[in-house]
């Protein structure tokens, strides 16, 4: 197993959506065995909470480059085009993990 | 279960509205009447929705998750409004100019997303449903209302 990857999970408000979307997506990663620390936050707190972030998963537009990837967390709350996000998500943590 | 906790008094059936700032103050009315939150929460709601939108578009059928921060909340809650006419709102995590037309709203009080997790993933999961999502739309009444989402309730 590779090392523990940082995921930033955000929303517009940092409360409601951002909190699903991360228990989501946590679930999926625990099932493919990937080891990931996951925060929340608001889009614009983003910027300010980048320091040991790997990867950023958001539900709200991410106006700016974080310098590390960036996932559309929207699929999450509508089911369409689900799989696909998640899928996408693990294989770049797995890449992440393995460096 | 949500059903257990839906307040009547927070479901509007045939909201009359022609902008999403007149759903935010229709259904907004009946959160700070009843308690729930705070009277600046429609402007806060209305604030929120200019720059990180709430519309969402399940396979063309729109529905919008408003809700603001929780400094603004005295209680949690649901508010649940179906829209007499559809109303644009503009998408959540959309470029400028992405609109949908949405005719249910789910309108959320929030006090801690932690305590309320497994409500927020029932009702996430409620929204993606279309068979649902119809059958909400043409609900005559707010016991019907409850109803439905009770039996969606049982099936998750």
């Amino acid at each position: 197993m590779g090392r523990t990857v940082k995921m930033m999970v955000s929303c517009g408000s940092g409360i409601a959506t951002s909190t699903h979307v991360a228990n989501k997506a946590k679930a999926y990663l625990d099932k493919q065995g990937l080891s990931v620390e996951i925060m929340t936050c608001s889009v614009q707190d983003l910027p300010n909470r980048l320091t040991g972030c790997d990867v950023v998963l958001s539900t709200a537009q991410v106006a700016f480059d974080p310098g590390v990837p960036v996932f559309n967390g929207i699929p999450l709350l509508t089911n369409v085009g689900q799989d696909k996000v998640l899928a996408d998500l693990a294989a770049t943590i797995k890449e992440i993990s393995e460096k | 279960m949500i059903c257990e906790e839906l307040d009547p008094e927070l479901i509007l059936l045939d909201v009359e509205a022609t902008t999403y700032e007149d759903v935010m103050k229709t259904v907004g009315s009946a959160l700070i009447q009843e308690g729930y939150t705070k009277e600046s929460y429609i402007d806060a709601l209305i604030e929120r929705e200019k720059n990180y939108p709430t519309g969402l578009n399940v396979s063309g059928f729109g529905v919008a998750i408003p809700h603001a921060d929780a400094k603004h909340v005295n209680k949690a809650g649901i508010a649940v409004a179906t829209l007499k006419n559809p109303v644009t709102f503009d998408e959540m995590g959309g470029m400028d100019g992405d609109k949908i037309d949405v005719k249910l709203v789910f309108m959320l009080a929030v006090v801690d997303p932690n305590h309320h997790i497994d409500e927020l993933g029932r009702i996430i999961e409620i929204i993606q449903d279309q068979e649902v999502l119809a059958r909400l739309m043409n609900a005559a009444d707010k016991q019907t209302i409850i109803d439905i989402i009770t039996e969606k309730e049982d099936a998750l």
